[in-house]
């Protein structure tokens, strides 16, 4: 996996290059832009990562910036930084979608927090679209007689009353299970009703 | 103090009296006293103005009672109808020691009360009168009023009479024309004064003095001579003369608006009745004189009511100059305060980026020189980079500084006698405009002693010290002409060779109006050279 990059846009280059050169002190792969329209320009070429970005730009600002990502559906964190912080400009920008909302002269410490949870957010988002992803693509190779002992199973049925109620024997129904728990690589039915749930086989 | 005040204050009176839970007759203890009084009043002058009674009715042609009572009436309600009424009724027994029936006496009081009562609900319900009769329109509803008033109870009365028998139509004719004259007058000359002098003085601007004592006698002198000349001399070219008594009564009006009006009226009207009752003049031609009083009164109170009106809008008219004044300088303030805040919010952010930028650059550097082997041709380029950036902030303040420090002024040399004009310029002003002379004393300040201040010319200036090394204070006292039209005559008596002693200074320099200029009367020289009395120069020579 490559290594998240940090997007820093600010229209005063002395501030840009400053952040720029700190964070990649600080081990972190930065690109920098001179406003927020370049950034959207080269947006579809860019690597994931969360961006840094002035609030007062000419041009884009920093607000309609976190608003466009949101309009495109790009995932993307934004840490907000500006030098005229006032409470309406952070509401906005919180309410805008905005990770954190940073003043200047700027905090390394806060900074370098901000990203980092805007990074382990991304990650547990990216974790999570994975394994629904291996999971719906376990789920469509069970048969459809598997489907319909999973959704009994994940409902709370046990393997008599699925006999009972399928008009066949607990021996089949035992051996349907065993197949279905490892086709979907569940260890236990605990992990198969959660599997459901996030299949939205059962409502939780 | 103005038609507001009066409105407020008639409201309250009117809910006090309505909101107090009734007695008898609904008239609280302040109320009764109140009664009380104009009750008294009433019978007083009912024996004052008592001249002769025709067949039992008080046909005296002038009628001060009841203009009081109606005062009252107008004022707090119709309910004091009742005062009236028994006003009338003692005024039949005890003045006029009247000889009439009982039933009679008391319709005659119940016909006056009912008609001027329904006249003043008339006046205070549907006209809704200002009872400081601050506007025009509400002496002619006044004046109509007490004339429509005075009619419908001639009317009424003459009627009650004849059904009686006791008197007969030719004796109605004789008596009709100065019951009418009398309550109209009546209600003319002491409505006015009683509703503007005694129920609510403190809307009286005037403020008694001195002159005003002196005023109010000349006018009584004047009306008194000028009565004499009509009636004392007795001749029959008597009524020829009355358009002099226009004069005390149109100038104390024009002086002193509607009070002047109604005072001067009240002394007229009094001055006549005392003068035709030592000549025991005949009735009849006290009548007449009464018509053309009533005219006197309409004429003095439109004119003061006219005054009033005018000073009374001058006066809201200043005032709203003040409120517009005050309201500029707020505003003055307000666009000083965003400018100042526009600035400083610049600033702010012409300082925070420099800043954002070397604390970044800093602790990179720091990042880099504590790890093991880090990049220390890094960390140095971080640095100077930072250096830099401080350096820029530091600019910004500098420049800043620069662009305030303009503003002040530049001390260099230069000759006290190109300064001098400049300094008086604004007393010169003031003092050419009052016509007067005034004294300015210069007072020079030095900081340092070798430029010690010389303006040592003991022939010239008393108030000289020289003595002090390091501070020095020198005065200097000059008259600058304001009949002349040339300050210059004053300065000149500056010598040249102080001029030239004082050419080569550096000082501070002020002057202030040592004295209120000499024979302008008292507060007003020194209110106008009250802004400009203190002129600073700190510089002498300023670029």
């Amino acid at each position: 996996m490559p290594s998240p990059t940090i997007f820093v846009i600010d229209d005063q280059d002395s501030v840009r290059h400053a952040l720029g050169e700190m964070l990649s002190v600080f081990g972190f792969t930065v690109e920098t832009y001179g406003s927020a329209d370049a950034f959207l320009q080269a947006i579809d070429q860019l690597p994931s990562g969360c961006v840094v970005a002035d609030v007062r730009m000419p041009g884009t600002d920093g607000i309609e910036l976190v608003r466009e990502l949101g309009r495109r559906k790009i995932a993307l964190p934004v840490v907000l930084i500006s030098g005229h912080a006032d409470v309406p400009m952070a509401v906005a920008g919180i309410k805008s979608g905005a990770e954190d909302f940073i003043e200047k002269p700027v905090d390394d410490a806060q900074l370098v927090a901000a990203i980092n949870r805007a990074f382990a957010r991304t990650f547990e988002r990216q974790h999570l679209q994975k394994s629904q992803a291996a999971v719906g693509r376990n789920f469509a190779r069970l048969t459809p007689r598997q489907v319909e002992i999973f959704d009994l199973v994940a409902e709370g049925f046990t393997s008599h009353a699925i006999a009972a109620k399928l008009n066949i024997s607990v021996r089949t129904v035992e051996s349907y299970r065993a197949e279905i728990m490892e086709k979907m690589q569940a260890e236990s039915v605990a992990v198969l009703v959660r599997q459901a749930i996030c299949l939205g086989r059962i409502n939780p | 103090m103005n038609q507001n005040g009066h409105g407020n204050g008639w409201v309250t009176k009117v809910r006090r009296s309505l909101g107090v839970p009734s007695t008898a007759i609904g008239i609280d203890l302040l109320n009764g006293t109140r009664a009380g009084i104009f009750l008294a009043a009433y019978v007083i002058l009912e024996w004052i103005s008592f001249i002769h009674e025709y067949k039992g009715l008080p046909i005296t042609p002038w009628n001060p009672g009841l203009g009081v009572v109606f005062a009252l009436m107008v004022f707090a309600g119709s309910r004091y109808g009742i005062v009236l009424f028994a006003g009338v009724v003692l005024a039949e027994i005890l003045v006029l020691k009247s000889k009439l029936e009982w039933p009679i006496i008391l319709s005659i009081a119940a016909i006056i009360a009912a008609g001027y009562g329904v006249v003043a609900l008339v006046l205070r319900k549907h006209f809704r009168i200002d009872i400081g009769l601050n506007h025009l329109s509400d002496v002619f509803i006044l004046l109509f009023a007490g004339i429509s008033g005075a009619i419908l109870v001639a009317l009424m009365l003459s009627i009650l009479l004849l059904t009686d028998a006791e008197i007969d139509f030719g004796d109605v004719i004789v008596t009709f024309a100065p019951l009418l004259i009398g309550d109209a007058i009546g209600i003319a000359v002491m409505t006015p004064l009683t509703l503007r002098l005694i129920l609510n003085p403190r809307r009286s601007p005037i403020r008694f003095s001195r002159t005003l004592v002196l005023e109010i006698l000349f006018y009584v002198l004047l009306v008194t001579v000028t009565l004499w000349i009509i009636i004392g001399t007795q001749s029959a070219n008597g009524f020829k003369f009355f358009y002099l008594l226009f004069v005390p009564v149109v100038v104390a009006a024009v002086r002193h608006g509607l009070d002047g009006a109604c005072v001067s009226l009240g002394l007229s009207q009094i001055a006549l009745v005392g003068i035709a009752h030592i000549h025991s003049y005949d009735a009849q031609a006290f009548t007449e004189f009464q018509t053309l009083m009533l005219i006197l009164t309409a004429t003095g109170l439109i004119v003061g009511v006219v005054v009033s009106e005018r000073v009374n809008s001058d006066r809201r008219v200043r005032e709203a100059e003040t409120r517009l004044k005050q309201r500029e300088s707020e505003a003055a303030q307000a666009s000083s305060f965003n400018l100042v805040s526009g600035m400083a919010s610049a600033l702010i952010h012409e300082i925070n980026q420099p800043m954002t930028a070397a604390r970044a650059l800093a602790r990179s550097a720091q990042h880099l020189l504590r790890a093991p082997g880090g990049d220390l041709g890094r960390a140095d380029s971080n640095l100077t980079t930072m250096i830099a950036q401080i350096d820029h902030a530091s600019g910004v303040v500098r420049r800043m500084r620069d662009f305030l420090r303009r503003g002040r002024p530049r001390r260099t040399k230069c000759a006290l006698n190109l300064m001098l004009p400049k300094i008086c310029l604004p007393f010169t002003a003031i003092a050419r405009n009052w016509n007067r002379w005034c004294s300015i004393l210069f007072e020079m300040q030095s900081s340092r002693s070798q430029e010690h201040v010389k303006l040592t010319d003991a022939s010239e200036s008393p108030h000289i010290d020289s003595t002090r090394p390091r501070t020095s204070r020198s005065a200097y006292r000059t008259t600058v002409p304001g009949s002349t039209a040339n300050w210059r005559t004053g300065y000149s008596s500056l010598s040249q060779h102080r001029k030239r002693l004082v050419s080569a200074l550096a000082c501070q320099f002020a002057c202030r109006l040592s004295n209120r200029m000499a024979g302008a009367s008292g507060s007003i020289p020194g209110r106008r050279a009250q802004p400009s009395s203190d002129f600073r120069c700190r510089s002498l020579n300023r670029k």
